[in-house]
C-alpha cells in the first residue's frame, strides 16, 4: 500500500529497540570473530604464510615456461622484499598475517551482508568503509 | 536517484544473491581470503576501499561465488585505490594464491554456463 506511512519517522522507543537489537547482533558477531581469529591465528602462522608464498611461486614457475619468466621473477622479488618482515614477525612472536583488524572488518562486512538479506539498499558499503569495527571484550 | 554509496544497487544485489547461494565452505574461504588481504594491505578506510574494488571487479566480471575473491586481487593493482599500496596488494595476491593452491580452490573464476 503506497501511503505516506512508510516515510514517517520511527518512534523513539522503536528506534531504541532496533538499536539494542543491532548492538546485540554486533556483539554476538564480535564474539564469533574472536573465535574465528583464534582459529585463523593458528592456521595462518608465519610458517604457513611462507608455505603459501612458496607454493604460489612454485606453481607460477611450473606453469611459467619462457613467456611467464617475468611474472616468476616478480614473484621472487616480492618474496625477497618481504622475507625480512616475515622473519621479524616470527622473532617478535606475531602469530601470522591475520590481524584483529582484518578479521573484525571482514566479519563486519559479512554482518552487513547478512543484515541486508535481499535488500541492496540496506547494504551500505560507504558506511562499512568509513566505520571502524571494534570488538567488545566481555 | 543518485547513488551515494560506493557500489550501485545492481552490484550490491549481485553480492547479496551470490552470498545467499554460497556453501558454508565457500563462505569460509571468502572470509579467510578477505581477512588475509585486509590484514596484509591494511584494514583502515583505504584498505577497505581496495577490498570494495575487488568485489566490484568480481561482480562486473560475473563471477558466481565470493570465494573467487583471491582471483581478482591482481585486477585492482592498477586502480587508484591500490596505487599507494601496490607492494602490499601484490603480496596479498601471492599469499592468497598460495592459500588457494593449498586448499585446492579453482584457479579460474566460476561463471555461469551460457
Amino acid at each position: 500500500m503506497a501511503t505516506g506511512e512508510a516515510h514517517k519517522k520511527k518512534p523513539a522507543d522503536e528506534k531504541e529497540a532496533e538499536h539494542r537489537t543491532l548492538t546485540q547482533g554486533v556483539n554476538a558477531l564480535f564474539n564469533e570473530t574472536k573465535k574465528i581469529l583464534d582459529v585463523q591465528s593458528k592456521k595462518f602462522g608465519p610458517d604457513t604464510l611462507k608455505y603459501y608464498e612458496q607454493a604460489a611461486s612454485e606453481k607460477r614457475s611450473e606453469a611459467a615456461g619462457k613467456a611467464e619468466e617475468k611474472r616468476v621473477a616478480e614473484a621472487g622479488d616480492i618474496l625477497n622484499k618481504f622475507a625480512p618482515a616475515r622473519d621479524d614477525a616470527k622473532k617478535s612472536g606475531e602469530k601470522g598475517p591475520v590481524k584483529t583488524g582484518g578479521a573484525l572488518e571482514t566479519m563486519a562486512f559479512v554482518k552487513a551482508i547478512e543484515t541486508a538479506r535481499d535488500d541492496p539498499a540496506k547494504l551500505n558499503i560507504r558506511r562499512w568503509v568509513s566505520t571502524e569495527a571494534k570488538a567488545e571484550v566481555a | 536517484m543518485v547513488s551515494l554509496d560506493l557500489l550501485d544497487d545492481s552490484v550490491k544485489a549481485k553480492i547479496l544473491d551470490r552470498w545467499k547461494w554460497m556453501s558454508e565452505s565457500d563462505k569460509a574461504h571468502f572470509i579467510n581470503q578477505m581477512a588475509i588481504c585486509l590484514s596484509v594491505w591494511g584494514s583502515d578506510e583505504k584498505g577497505k576501499r581496495i577490498a570494495v574494488e575487488v568485489l566490484r571487479s568480481m561482480m562486473v566480471n560475473g563471477t558466481q561465488t565470493l570465494a573467487d575473491f583471491g582471483l581478482y586481487i591482481d585486477k585492482v593493482v592498477a586502480t587508484k585505490e591500490a596505487a599507494e599500496r601496490k607492494d602490499k596488494v601484490e603480496r596479498a595476491s601471492l599469499i592468497v594464491e598460495g592459500y588457494r593452491i593449498k586448499n585446492s580452490l579453482s584457479s579460474e573464476p566460476h561463471h555461469d554456463l551460457v
